[in-house]
């Protein structure tokens, strides 16, 4: 009977956790359409609605306490709520990163980024979109399918991330817009790690074993 | 990513075999029947010294079985046979010419229920002590003291220690019981759900007290309490139907356990 309550608190979280997530990844479309069209009135939306996704990240917490207080799970169910708790951290870091995103669209608002320019970013951007969604699905369905594609998706990220500098540095077209374009392309390369960290977790409730993935490489 | 995962795996495995264990006892292949009836299943278990392990598993699974042959305990139960190995210091436990009351002195038993003797609370303490040929009076008075001392009682029992012992609380009770095992000298501690019986502050105090044992005794400890195996065991054995399922560190048993049995039983889907 108790268990039964546990696994019904559990799934109810696997919900509430993955609407934040769908919270999450809804801002980082939005801040990339907003790039796209140099929308600053859909930037600044992007800033209000962040209250909602760091409010589902306090609600999901207490929820997790409540239920390792109350039901003092173990094992599976042990991993997984304490990986939710890490998961709620990445998809608010998700949020924030969106509104990093959306300042840099403020700030630039007075010029322009070429197509050019933009074209690299939205690369980017598509990338960090898919493995947002990835990374939703792999940790509701704890597929691990879908972590190997994280993992490889990462790898790009960072390579696209690299390019990106050395090409806005070498060749940009206007130097007031250089440096929001370097912390676009940063916010995006973030957000790659955080669907990384995610997809780790997959690993640790699925396996037990902490696993980093896509280790940093000095170069 | 797998052959990250297999790395990993292999990089665990090694390092836990690089660890030096110092065993206290060796339990191998050990079987346990009652007449016809097989309730310990070829069962191996290595318990470190001064360390604490839990065995734990649905009633009549062969926890306590197991525990009880440790000391000899089932010796006398008509139809009992012990086949296999239970080392100690290199000496097989279940040899013929093992003398029960020589090996009880040096693994001593503590029950589910508090037992002590219905006389003052320092006789607890003295007889046992007298009875092990301690002839100095002074000197048992003096034992009884430090075992006291030892179990955290003496502070609530120094003024009283002429009174029944069956005056204590529960809880007092049981740690007198410990005390007084403790007091003959034992090396191994074998505690058959000691603090299953009492409330959930005297059984703090018992845990307490066994976290501080453990750094002079080596604790084997029977327990349906998951939650205090997990807290005060460093190994954790899970028994079912005579076997051991799953033998481990506490902390892998309870957040990553390899049999799926396992995961069963400590999330109370079954037993």
């Amino acid at each position: 009977m108790q268990r039964s309550m546990l696994a019904e608190k559990v799934a109810h979280l696997h919900r509430e956790l993955h609407q934040m997530g769908m919270e999450s990844l809804q801002s980082l479309k939005s801040t990339l359409i907003a790039i796209d069209d140099e929308d600053v009135e859909r930037s600044k939306q992007v800033i209000e609605r962040d209250a909602t996704i760091n409010q589902y990240e306090l609600s999901i917490n207490d929820a997790i306490v409540e239920v390792l207080v109350t039901q003092q799970p173990v094992a599976t169910d042990l991993r997984t709520l304490t990986a939710m708790m890490k998961v709620t951290a990445d998809y608010e870091r998700l949020g924030d990163l969106s509104v990093e995103i959306a300042k840099s669209n403020l700030h630039r608002a007075p010029f322009h980024f070429s197509d050019y320019e933009k074209g690299i970013l939205l690369e980017m951007g598509e990338y960090c979109i898919a493995m947002a969604e990835e990374a939703m699905e792999a940790f509701h369905d704890l597929d691990l399918e879908r972590v190997m594609r994280i993992e490889q998706s990462d790898i790009v990220v960072d390579d696209l991330y690299g390019r990106a500098i050395r090409e806005f540095i070498l060749n940009g077209h206007d130097e007031r817009a250089v440096i929001q374009l370097a912390y676009i392309a940063r916010s995006l390369e973030r957000i790659g790690d955080h669907c990384t960290n995610i997809a780790e977790q997959v690993m640790y409730v699925k396996k037990g074993v902490h696993f980093d993935l896509n280790r940093p490489t000095i170069v | 990513m797998q052959a990250v995962l297999e790395r990993e795996l292999v990089e665990q495995q090694w390092t836990k075999e690089q660890q030096e264990v110092d065993l206290c006892l060796d339990v191998t292949d050990l079987s346990i029947f009652y007449g016809p009836k097989q309730a310990v299943k070829n069962v191996s278990m290595p318990i470190k010294r001064h360390s604490i392990t839990a065995l734990i598993g649905p009633s009549g699974c062969g926890k306590s079985t197991f525990l009880r042959s440790i000391n000899r305990m089932n010796d006398g139960i008509k139809g009992f046979k012990a086949e296999g190995n239970i080392l100690y210091d290199d000496v097989n436990l279940l040899d013929a010419n093992i003398d029960p009351v020589a090996l009880r002195k040096e693994i001593g038993m503590v029950f589910q229920r508090p037992n002590p003797f219905p006389n003052s609370i320092l006789k607890n303490l003295t007889l046992p002590l007298k009875e092990h040929g301690l002839k100095s009076k002074a000197k048992r008075e003096e034992y009884a003291e430090t075992y006291l001392k030892q179990v955290g009682l003496w502070d609530e029992v120094k003024d009283r220690l002429h009174e029944s012992a069956l005056s204590l609380s529960g809880g007092q009770q049981q740690r007198l019981c410990i005390a007084r095992t403790l007091a003959i000298q034992p090396s191994v501690l074998l505690l058959d759900e000691p603090a299953s019986a009492l409330d959930p502050i005297a059984t703090a105090k018992i845990e307490e007290l066994l976290l501080k044992l453990k750094e002079k005794y080596t604790i084997v400890l029977v327990t349906h309490n998951l939650q205090q195996a997990a807290r005060v065991a460093d190994d954790t054995a899970f028994f079912y139907q005579g076997e051991i399922v799953e033998f481990t560190d506490t902390k892998t048993f309870f957040q990553s356990p390899k049999e799926k049995r396992s995961e069963d039983y400590i999330s109370g889907r079954f037993g």
